[in-house]
């Protein structure tokens, strides 16, 4: 009797695992997006359309919150100034990151993977560690004016390395160059070199086979690097915080302080076209590009 | 080697001494347990920094077998919207502000308690006691804590002539040299202080253009706006800066950090400051235990402690006479503490009728 019974349930188990698998593997990864993505932009999409005073919220519907901020010019001009900085410190990060790439592809397998592990270094210290580092090199009495001073080079600190945009700009292109650099380094190292050889053979010079089949080809990656320094640097909140100046505010420095100001709904309404903005750019780069193959996907 | 068996006769055995032993640990437990042991905790306290000592949480627990659970607020609005989450289930106590304790009673979080049959009452300074704002009936809606004015403190190396008003911090000499914390209604309410506005947190229209201008003639002057008052600590102590607002014990916290010595300066024309309380979160889980642990913390012995730590004043004169003893007085004068006549002389911090207006203000002149 048992026996039979075995014998009738083992193939629908077996079904049933193979069915519920991948289901089981996306299952995490799945409430995780729910509970920490899904939800709060939920929450935060509803809260920028509903009437908020304070805390006291009323189930009518209003464009008010998003009036308020696009209607501000001082508000779009600070998302303006951020966005022109995270451009800055994206190109900043381009023009450094794909020389390093070029030069990483060069180099023997072995040196490659020990420059690589170099490049991820940083990454296992902690952020606000790094940031404070720069603190103690570019600050008034930081190491690098000490040394100048000790030199004898100067007889007062320098005051513009700290504390400014250009402080801003450097310590953040230091923290997301390695990311540049990753994804320039992995379409890089896919490109076939029997193209560029050609491309010499027919007597290209470097410029044009670097203008006309390097960079045409590692585009994805270039959008890649784009995406991942652009990105977390519109939403940059420490960086700006710690070694910006007294005028040094971003966008994200103005969202937090409509919360202070008990204003959620347009602090919603804020975060909300800064994720539209940043949603509208990895549209048209994903179809400008085909980031898919950055990663061979 | 040899393996011993391990039969069910002896596995019977050892489960039994080991259960003997167990019940005998447990009774030893009982027996040092505490005292008053029908308190039902823990107490969870969402409240500022500098409120909960481990030695007066390990007393209390030892008296009452109550743990008291600390969760550090980060502003007033931010435990606001916690509390009213969370409510009483998850909170028993809240830390807030003196003018945010009104609105925190408005939004129906918290509760009114009766203080005045608590053993050190009448420790407390006067200005406390009869502190309108903060009752209902004879009843209290906080708990004082701590207080202070916010002082200019000036770096006495490089400011050599000391300042006889609030006006010095325009001086172009002061370019770069002054850092103030990102709390925008209080740069604005200090703005007004200098502009002459009758009420610094609750200003007319063409009071706000005021301290508005008067903070774009100050940016130059302005390094910048940390967050942190301990950034403000670092920042003077580099000498990065010459010139910040910190509370009471300001100039000690900047020479511990290493840095020059720094003299204390209130302006005639005002200045800022804040004291604090606890509350209890309306329909509070655990109330009697956080009442008894308010009772607790407050005893002069942990309220001297907490002074001599944090150095800022605290609403109970009983250490003071302490201190005396100890030779200590001048450190408390220089501190405040026995000066709480201030109290009523200061700007107290709280949230402006319309907050938005103070923000707005800020971000207009540090967004350009």
């Amino acid at each position: 009797m048992s026996a039979t019974l075995d014998i009738s349930l083992k193939p629908r188990a077996e079904r049933r695992f193979h069915v519920s698998w991948p289901v089981l593997a996306f299952l995490p990864i799945t409430l995780l997006d729910l509970v920490l993505f899904t939800l709060p932009m939920l929450v935060m999409g509803t809260a920028s359309v509903l009437v908020i005073r304070e805390f006291h919220v009323s189930m009518e519907l209003t464009a008010r919150s998003y009036l308020f901020f696009l209607g501000s010019p001082l508000y779009l001009t600070i998302l303006g100034k951020t966005v022109l900085l995270a451009l800055g410190v994206t190109a900043a990060c381009l023009v450094l990151a794909y020389p390093f790439a070029i030069f990483l592809t060069k180099l023997p397998r072995g040196i490659q993977r020990t420059m690589l592990v170099l490049v991820i270094l940083p990454f296992w210290t902690s952020y606000l560690l790094r940031v404070y580092a720069w603190m103690t090199l570019l600050g008034e009495s930081g190491l690098i004016n000490r040394g100048l001073v000790g030199l004898g080079l100067i007889d007062e600190p320098l005051r513009f390395l700290l504390y400014n945009n250009f402080s801003v700009v450097l310590v953040s292109v230091y923290l997301y160059l390695p990311y540049a650099a990753l994804a320039l380094y992995t379409t890089l190292e896919r490109l076939d070199p029997s193209l560029i050889r050609a491309a010499r053979d027919l007597g290209a010079k470097p410029w044009q086979v670097f203008w006309h089949v390097t960079l045409p080809l590692t585009l994805p990656g270039v959008f890649a690097s784009f995406i991942f320094v652009f990105i977390p640097m519109v939403g940059e909140y420490v960086t700006p915080t710690l070694v910006g100046g007294s005028r040094g505010l971003m966008i994200v420095n103005i969202v937090v302080s409509q919360v202070q100001a008990l204003r959620f709904g347009v602090a919603s309404a804020m975060a909300f076209v800064i994720v539209a903005l940043i949603l509208c750019l990895v549209v048209v780069l994903r179809r400008a590009a085909r980031l898919e193959r950055v990663f061979g996907v | 080697m040899t393996i011993s068996r391990f039969t069910r006769r002896d596995f019977l055995r050892r489960s039994a001494i080991a259960g003997v032993g167990g019940a005998a640990l447990t009774g030893t437990s009982l027996l040092t347990r505490p005292a008053k042991a029908a308190l039902e905790g823990p107490v969870n306290a969402l409240t500022w920094g500098g409120r909960v000592m481990q030695d007066q949480q390990d007393d209390f627990f030892k008296e009452s077998g109550v743990r008291v659970n600390f969760i550090g607020a980060s502003g007033n609005s931010e435990n606001l919207a916690k509390i009213k989450l969370g409510g009483g289930s998850q909170y028993d106590i809240v830390g807030v502000d003196a003018l945010w304790v009104p609105k925190f009673y408005e939004e129906g979080v918290i509760e009114a308690f009766d203080m005045e049959k608590w053993p050190e009452y009448n420790d407390m300074f006067d200005q406390f006691k009869n502190l309108s704002i903060w009752k209902v009936g004879n009843q209290y809606l906080a708990q004082p804590w701590a207080w202070s004015p916010l002082v200019l403190w000036y770096n006495a190396d490089k400011i050599k002539t000391p300042p006889t008003s609030i006006k010095f911090l325009w001086d172009p000499e002061l370019k770069g040299r002054i850092a103030l914390t990102r709390q925008q209604e209080d740069v604005i309410a200090w703005m007004g202080i200098a502009t002459g506005a009758k009420k610094p947190y609750d200003m007319t229209k063409d009071e706000l253009a005021a301290a508005k201008d008067a903070l774009k003639r100050l940016m130059p002057n302005v390094l910048k706006f940390p967050p942190q008052e301990e950034e403000l600590v670092k920042l003077a102590a580099d000498g990065s800066i010459w010139v910040t607002a910190l509370s009471a014990g300001g100039a000690l916290r900047i020479k511990d950090a290493g840095g020059p010595t720094m003299k204390g300066f209130l302006p005639p024309e005002g200045y800022i400051g804040y004291f604090d309380g606890d509350c209890i979160v309306k329909g509070a889980a655990h109330k009697a235990a956080a009442l008894a642990w308010m009772q607790h913390r407050v005893h002069a012995k942990y309220v001297m402690e907490n002074f001599l730590k944090y150095r800022r004043p605290l609403a109970y004169k009983g250490p003071l006479e302490a201190l005396k003893s100890q030779g200590k007085s001048d450190y408390a004068h220089e501190l405040f503490y026995d000066q709480p006549e201030i109290l009523s002389k200061m700007a107290i911090i709280g949230p402006p009728p319309d907050i938005g207006a103070y923000v707005d203000a800020f971000n207009e002149v540090a967004g350009n």
